[in-house]
């Protein structure tokens, strides 16, 4: 659930930011025209993500350098509409009597931005439920129903924080709209760059070898904007939370003029409407900042592994009592040869039996990795792969190598020599 | 006036938009398609037939392997490694299964038969190697394990699944050890024996390895 929580603030908290402030630009300070131009885009653009989308996942005959090339060509035009965005946006700015003719251009790059942004970006998260690895599980079970809540989760949170865009790039002056705007669209159109550069020499446009200095040149763009993608989204969500804070201070004393207390009613309830979409906004940019941060780490820390429990032995026999394992979980017991090396084996009462799983906590695939317990399930460390439980003892594939033992008298009795055998798969 | 402008303005858009579309046909003649054609010309003497089958194979498949090092001799191996985007994996229905989506990239390495007195065909796959990776930024590990052997569309070969999120300059060390250590066994009589044993590239037993710098552009995605 959390994974998709954070993946859909990352994948669209930009484009959220990006669509809030400029059709509040569109819808408030352009013409008619401007508007319909832009709505219909706006639908045209999600239509053609939806249809990318399905090629993407259903049409086998176009495969990953087919889309290769197309995310490139995408991502080409979105670049410069970027740049022209931008530059558009401050001749809106600067030059008044030309606004009537600029709007249209400004609405025009606008479109692009969107509409290349949105097939960039939708395409994949549209396909999110579809590929769900459910390890053999139903639709209709809890994991594939706590992934899409977190899918859910994460759509309001964007969506939320694009409506909230809207309303105060709004009431924003002008000037301060333009700038933030500006801002947010080179910061985003900065780090699509990184990803064109990967394009290049994933394309083979630009090649290692070949093209060295140049590919010593962008290596270092493309490095610091792979490895600080979380840095992009803060700086976009940063450049309206400026927006926000101004429209709440200016927002917390009525400046305009008034002729009678219905006129400062409404002044003020206009004032209070903005100081809350400014709460609103600044929750959700705090939300989102805990979401790519805390929320992420935590979801990606590392398993805790059952540590190495103690039990009888002597000269040839380790003894592991049935109280010491028989509550389901994952327990795991070592002896250390002579030689130093520590022959870790696991132990588990299997789920709606009296019998128990053991084996080494290594598999002939993936060596001396080993196991961890994750939500009641048998993980292989190093592959990832959750084991059966009721087959652990059994061998083959990923199942812990088997050893000897025996059962008696309420002990699981594992002789050492049988332990030693496997000593070189643990050194 | 206003109308001519805004249906000059709406044109634009729709050219863009269907340049953007169009320019991703198959029969393209982008930059992308002529000068990987022209590298590959350059590169084509330089590469071994065995490679560039394997990259003619998995373009055929329709994925691209990019490649971090090719065609070093270890011992009577021909060793490449390349990497691509993480790919689920299965050997069957109740026995092992890996899924793609927490990881960045798929790590590959193509070992093959050279000239050798062990019995294998020279350009063959060779198995019942444990292969161990590495993958280290100046002092500290990034990534390491031991590969599972598989089988792709062109091929089999070892390989696994990896988290490496972050782009940089990596050495990338593949470790071989003797199959001898999987009980591998050669036929050691004259009548039928190839005439050599694994001591012979193995000595005393020690694995062989090969360490590469790599400037890795970040995990591959679509």
């Amino acid at each position: 659930m959390l994974k998709y929580f954070v993946q859909l603030t990352e994948d669209l908290a930009m484009a959220a930011v990006f669509f809030g402030m400029l059709y509040a630009f569109v819808k408030f300070r352009f013409n008619k025209i401007c508007r319909v131009v832009f709505l219909a885009g706006s639908a045209l653009s999600v239509a053609a993500s939806v249809f990318v989308s399905v090629q993407k996942n259903t049409n086998t005959t176009l495969k990953l350098p087919y889309w290769n090339r197309f995310t490139y060509h995408l991502l080409t035009v979105l670049l410069i509409a970027s740049v022209a965005l931008a530059l558009l946006a401050v001749l809106w700015l600067a030059v008044k009597k030309w606004r009537f003719v600029t709007q249209y251009f400004v609405t025009a790059a606008g479109l692009c931005v969107l509409f290349t942004t949105a097939v960039y970006v939708l395409p994949d998260v549209l396909a999110y439920p579809f590929k769900f690895d459910l390890q053999g599980k139903s639709v209709f079970s809890t994991d594939f129903l706590y992934r899409i809540i977190g899918m859910v989760l994460g759509f309001l949170l964007v969506l939320l924080t694009g409506i909230a865009a809207f309303k105060l790039t709004k009431h924003a002056h002008h000037a301060t709209a333009v700038v933030f705007f500006d801002i947010a669209v080179l910061v985003s159109g900065f780090s699509v760059m990184g990803r064109y550069i990967q394009l290049l020499t994933q394309l083979q446009i630009i090649r290692q070898n070949r093209d060295r200095e140049l590919f010593r040149f962008l290596f270092p763009i493309l490095q610091f904007v792979n490895n600080n993608k979380d840095l992009f989204i803060f700086g976009v969500l940063a450049c309206i939370l400026a927006v926000a804070l101004i429209q709440f201070v200016r927002s917390c004393r009525v400046r305009e003029e008034y002729d009678n207390p219905a006129q400062l009613r409404k002044i003020r309830a206009g004032m209070r409407n903005r100081r809350r979409w400014a709460i609103v906004l600044a929750l959700c940019v705090a939300m989102s900042v805990v979401n790519l941060t805390a929320i992420d780490a935590y979801n990606n820390k590392k398993p805790v592994e059952a540590p190495v429990e103690q039990c009888d032995m002597d000269s040839q026999n380790m003894y592991v009592s049935f109280s010491q394992v028989d509550d389901g979980h994952l327990h795991r017991f070592a002896y250390t040869t002579e030689n130093g090396t520590e022959i870790r084996f696991i132990v588990i009462k299997k789920p709606n039996s009296s019998s128990y799983g053991v084996g080494l906590d290594a598999c002939d695939i993936c060596g001396e990795a080993g196991y961890f317990e994750r939500s009641g399930q048998i993980v292989c460390k190093r592959c990832d792969v959750v084991m059966n439980v009721n087959t652990i003892g059994f061998k083959g594939g990923c199942n812990p190598i088997v050893i000897d033992y025996t059962v008696r008298d309420g002990q699981i009795i594992v002789p050492i020599e049988g332990l030693i055998l496997h000593e070189r798969k643990f050194k | 006036m206003k109308k001519i402008l805004a249906i000059l303005c709406a044109a634009a858009i729709a050219v863009t938009a269907t340049a953007a579309l169009s320019g991703c046909g198959n029969n393209s003649s982008s930059k992308a398609d002529s000068s990987a054609a022209e590298e590959k010309k350059d590169t084509k003497d330089a590469k071994t037939e065995e490679t560039k089958a394997a990259e003619d194979n998995a373009e055929d498949a329709g994925f691209t392997e990019y490649p971090i090092f090719e065609d070093e001799e270890v011992g009577f191996m021909n060793v490449s490694a390349v990497f691509f985007q993480a790919v689920p994996m299965t050997a069957g229905a109740t026995i092992k299964k890996q899924k793609a989506e927490d990881y960045d990239i798929h790590l590959e390495a193509d070992i093959s038969a050279l000239e050798n007195t062990l019995g294998y065909e020279k350009g063959s796959w060779v198995p019942y190697l444990t292969v161990d990776y590495k993958i280290t930024a100046g002092s500290e590990v990034k990534a390491e394990g031991t590969f599972m052997e598989m089988a792709a569309s062109d091929g089999p070969h070892y390989g696994a699944n990896i988290k490496l999120p972050d782009a940089g300059t990596y050495e990338l060390t593949i470790t071989i050890h003797s199959p001898a250590d999987n009980d591998y066994l050669i036929h050691s009589d004259a009548l039928t024996g190839p005439g050599g044993t694994f001591d012979d590239y193995f000595k005393n037993g020690e694995p062989l390895s090969v360490t590469k710098t790599w400037e890795y552009t970040g995990p591959v995605t679509v």
